[in-house]
């Protein structure tokens, strides 16, 4: 996806699961939910398990996101665009977008 | 029901400010003390404003009362409860369930923060901002658009108060080709 193509853009979002991949959310710029896909064995939990595992997840989806359409923004503007997001009340905190290379396996995956 | 001023002093306050009145007159041209009063106005009612809308939550609740979800005006999800009568639903129907309720959060929490702009935008802004965010149905086509907040001009783009003059007739072009501007001099 480049700036000068000239055709619309697909939606910028992000995609995490949890760690069985019992819970995959979709997200869009800010958080918003664009899908949950959970499985069988999601329901194997409790509710309020269940709760948590998307609450996670949703997290790791919207900062995913939002540190992409950070990097379009710096692409765009030629310079660090941080504090602009931050401004905007758009995060994605290390902790949730940080590469767990160790743990991609069993950590949340993300793509 | 009686208005004991009205009894008493006959020019009531809209007569003292009427159109007509020399004073108003004086009055439409604003103050340096006022102006500098309506720049504080303007600062109290942004202050912290970004922590008050960033710290807004709309919540939705489903049907059933099984789920329960609070989004911030972005649409991130900020809580959710899913009761175990919830899992009923099969994951399918529950996931978007998630969705659906997760969005109708977020379109609480716009309604709240837009409450919340609307102080700082006037009435005009507020339209505007409605619109751009999806809450068009909020929108009454009957309100009153007011072109003015006292201390607050953001509805300055918007002024339509007085109709643009019409454009000029070519007759009026041709007196004002021949009209002598000399003859308006107060020195002649």
């Amino acid at each position: 996806m480049t700036v000068s193509d000239g055709r619309p853009h697909p939606p910028i979002t992000g995609t995490a699961s949890a760690v069985d991949g019992s819970v995959t959310v979709e997200a869009a710029v800010g958080g918003g939910l664009r899908a949950v896909h959970l499985t069988r064995t999601a329901l194997d939990q409790d509710g309020a398990q269940l709760a948590r595992t998307v609450l996670a997840v949703a997290a790791r989806a919207a900062a995913l996101a939002n540190q992409r359409a950070n990097l379009a923004f710096q692409r765009t503007l030629g310079r660090s665009t941080d504090d602009l997001l931050a401004g905007l009340g758009l995060s994605f905190p290390a902790d949730l977008v940080a590469e767990h290379e160790d743990t991609s396996d069993h950590g949340v995956m993300r793509r | 029901m009686t208005d004991p001023r009205r009894t008493t002093n006959p020019r009531s306050a809209t007569e003292t400010s009427s159109a007509t009145e020399p004073r108003s007159a004086t009055e439409s041209r604003r103050t340096t003390e006022q102006l500098v009063a309506d720049a504080e106005e303007r600062l109290r009612r942004t202050e912290g404003l970004p922590a008050r809308i960033e710290a807004i939550r709309g919540t939705a609740r489903n049907e059933a009362r099984t789920i329960r979800v609070t989004a911030t005006v972005h649409g991130a999800l900020a809580d959710l409860e899913i009761a175990d009568e919830a899992l009923a639903l099969g994951p399918d129907r529950l996931g978007a369930e998630i969705v659906r309720l997760a969005a109708e959060a977020n379109q609480a929490a716009l309604a709240e923060g837009l409450g919340a702009l609307s102080p700082v935008l006037g009435d005009a802004g507020t339209i505007d901002l409605a619109r751009s965010i999806g809450l068009d149905a909020m929108i009454d086509p009957d309100a009153p658009i007011l072109p003015y907040t006292p201390g607050i001009d953001p509805n300055a783009d918007h002024w339509q108060v007085i109709d643009t003059p019409a454009a000029t007739t070519p007759d009026d072009d041709d007196y004002a080709l021949t009209f002598d501007f000399s003859s308006l001099r107060s020195d002649r």
